[in-house]
């Protein structure tokens, strides 16, 4: 039996384990390699960068815990952008699940003094699918008339002059499921707003044949946040994550080359019999 | 049967909703608008509540497996155990509160976490078992999977930059053009079943009852 | 480190090497965690469910807007599912959610993932870097394959045929880019699990609760066995 053939029959616990190895090394000891910035990621920052005063930003933070760890650097990276910015930001959640993370969001960017109210407003959870995008284009009060906290719209002073689409420039939308094409038909389409996509890895290829024309920007999985975030200057969890992405993709393809090779010299020795 | 306990009826609720909204977004009609706006807000209402009976749908299939103990009816217990105990702290205390958001983030989150990276392990293994180049179709895919794998990789960025240029020309063109074709097949699709859903040829939706 | 995050964090930590043990085999303790998953999931959205539902009527019958009884009404209405006498009262609020649907994704999937699509293939192949229009003759030579490719009306054959294949094999390019994407996807995950496991004040908690899991597996598997 050939080496290949052994490796071939060996138990999947072992190349477990091997992945266990791949991820543990550049955890304990970091390798700290750069990331190049890719073009799609570039376009979100200089639109967010441009923005002119008193914009208002829409961002949909629906981002379960599940996805968290892919894309949560580049929600926090976008989110302390355009708190950096003089523009004003409305958050609200697709899903249930992805509240918590408004809050650890809000509690772990610096907010260059914004108040809230006056400078950015949280919406809560609000249920309904894409009948809720659509409610929410056409009136916000249609949908909620609270804020998540129970506080009336009309109570937050930077709410009084914003109520639909119109009055918005700018989308932001961070997910981890496939939402983003009910984006483009109730806010995109019909009102022709620039949206930003902060979605998970897998899904960017789905996603490229929007980019540019109607996704004005894209920011891909871990890979997208951590370039987001060395253009802010704020390395953070996805910068982190990077160092494993050597490891365990080499692990992959050294896989992927062996079996194919072994594969290979199986098929002659079987042909030569 | 009465007609409002008939097939036909829901379908014609389908026809008037859609209609509604169809028409209140190609045409300006004054106070449509407003009515298809309430049909929107009533319809995140009725979603809501749709999803909470897809979690009581859970204990349909739990509580008859812990009554009769079946296989593995420990496990149907803590299910039930912790929807009761989830769904009563965060409707009693609040989502918002300290002690409900403590316990989302100390067990909601890591094993969502946990549960989506499971496939990491399969991957993997099958790198190395299941993914072969046996013929043009499988070689392409490889080939082209193993490039945007390195294109992702820090450190052959580092070793060898080109791999960026690869990796962009491949997401530029083929990617998009895929997947293009893909996402207008989609839409073409969607129609038609929409379509064909709202002529009442298409009843899946309506299985069940008398 | 304070009592009270070490206790979550042995908690987390648990729940954690318990989800993953499974790959290695499956187990009790396995199992158990799972049903906590599900659960905790489930119970979390019923919450959050019920909060919306209580936000928005309570505002909207402030307003004096009472029509939207007909809103509590239709949702109540689903509950019929379970009824087995009376499930055709469980067909109408489904009725209105797939009208609403359907109305919504159609009145603008043309726009955005048809026409839309269809102006943004239209690329100008005679600039004035050869490259770029290379690219954009390739790029379009590819979308129509790839339409072209999902004609089942007819067979393909001849010129039909060499164009259907370059749409496969374009779709194929494609897939193979997802699958790339999909491996960087599923290594942050774990990666993400993986940092807060070997985190400086978890590591030793965490060697040694895989201990504690790997000895109560094996003693619980022998027990099994003898009895």
């Amino acid at each position: 039996m050939s080496i290949f053939q052994r490796l071939g029959r060996l138990d999947p616990r072992v190349f477990f384990t091997l992945l266990i190895f791949a991820v543990a090394i550049p955890i304990i000891s970091p390798l700290g390699l750069p990331v190049p910035i890719t073009q799609p990621v570039l376009d979100a920052y200089n639109y967010i960068e441009n923005l002119p005063e008193g914009s208002v930003v829409l961002y949909s933070m629906s981002v379960a815990g599940g996805g968290w760890d892919d894309v949560g650097g580049g929600v926090i990276a976008t989110m302390q952008h355009l708190f950096s910015r003089p523009v004003k930001i409305i958050i609200f959640s697709y899903f249930a699940d992805s509240v918590p993370w408004v809050e650890y969001t809000l509690n772990n960017i610096d907010k260059h003094g914004k108040k809230y109210g006056e400078d950015y407003v949280w919406l809560g959870y609000l249920a309904g699918g894409e009948a809720m995008l659509a409610g929410l284009a056409s009136s916000i009060r249609s949908i909620t008339t609270t804020d998540a906290y129970g506080t009336p719209l009309d109570n937050l002073p930077m709410m009084k002059d914003i109520d639909n689409i119109h009055d918005i420039d700018l989308i932001v939308h961070a997910e981890i499921s496939t939402i983003f094409e009910a984006y483009l038909r109730q806010f995109q389409a019909p009102y022709g707003k620039p949206i930003i996509l902060i979605c998970p890895s897998m899904m960017v290829t789905m996603y490229f044949p929007y980019y540019p024309n109607q996704a004005i920007g894209i920011i891909g999985g871990v890979r997208g946040s951590a370039e987001y975030e060395l253009l802010i200057h704020r390395p953070g969890m996805a910068s982190v994550s990077t160092d494993t992405l050597s490891t365990t993709h080499i692990l992959i393809i050294v896989m992927i080359i062996m079996g194919n090779i072994g594969y290979y010299f199986e098929r002659k020795i079987r042909r030569g019999e | 049967m009465a007609w409002y306990k008939s097939r036909e009826f829901c379908q014609i609720v389908t026809l008037i909703v859609a209609i509604i909204i169809l028409i209140t977004y190609f045409f300006d009609i004054p106070g449509g608008g407003e009515v298809a706006s309430h049909l929107q807000a009533f319809g995140t209402i009725v979603s809501a509540f749709a999803l909470m009976v897809g979690v009581l749908n859970l204990f349909q299939i739990h509580l008859p497996n812990l009554m009769r103990k079946g296989r593995y009816w420990y496990t149907s217990f803590i299910v039930c155990a912790s929807i009761i105990l989830w769904a009563s702290i965060a409707i009693c205390l609040g989502s918002e509160h300290p002690i409900s958001r403590t316990l989302y983030m100390t067990v909601n989150y890591p094993l969502s976490g946990t549960a989506y990276s499971f496939t990491a392990f399969y991957i993997t293994s099958a790198a190395y078992r299941a993914f072969r180049a046996r013929n043009i179709d499988s070689f392409i895919l490889l080939t082209i999977g193993t490039l945007v794998i390195l294109y992702n990789t820090p450190i052959a960025n580092a070793v060898f930059p080109t791999f960026g240029d690869i990796g962009d020309w491949i997401f530029a063109v083929p990617n998009k053009a895929g997947f293009r074709g893909v996402v207008i097949g989609i839409a073409l699709g969607s129609v038609a079943v929409g379509l064909r859903t709202l002529l009442g040829m298409e009843r899946g939706y309506l299985r069940g009852g008398g | 480190m304070p009592t009270e995050e070490l206790i979550l964090n042995l908690i987390t930590i648990y729940l954690i090497l318990g989800l993953y043990s499974f790959v290695f085999k499956d187990n009790i303790h396995y199992r158990l965690v799972l049903g906590v998953y599900v659960g905790s999931i489930a119970g979390w959205s019923l919450a959050l469910q019920y909060e919306y539902i209580v936000r928005t009527m309570s505002s909207a019958l402030s307003k004096g807007q009472v029509y939207y009884i007909l809103a509590l009404i239709l949702g109540l209405m689903l509950f019929f599912k379970f009824s087995k006498r009376h499930l055709w009262v469980y067909r109408i609020p489904i009725a209105y959610l797939v009208g609403l649907g359907v109305a919504l994704s159609i009145r603008a999937i043309v726009s955005t993932q048809f026409l839309q699509q269809i102006q943004a293939t239209i690329l100008p192949i005679w600039t004035p870097d050869p490259w770029t229009n290379i690219n954009n003759l390739i790029f379009i030579i590819m979308v129509i394959s790839s339409l072209w490719f999902f004609t089942f009306h007819f067979e393909h054959k001849g010129v039909s045929e060499k164009i259907a294949r370059i749409g496969r094999y374009t779709l194929i390019a494609a897939f193979g880019a997802g699958f790339g994407n999909t491996v960087m996807f599923r290594m942050s995950l774990i990666t993400g699990r993986f940092r807060f496991l070997l985190s400086p004040n978890n590591r030793i908690y965490t060697v040694i609760i895989a201990l504690i899991l790997i000895v109560s597996v094996a003693v619980y598997e022998q027990y099994i066995k003898k009895k």
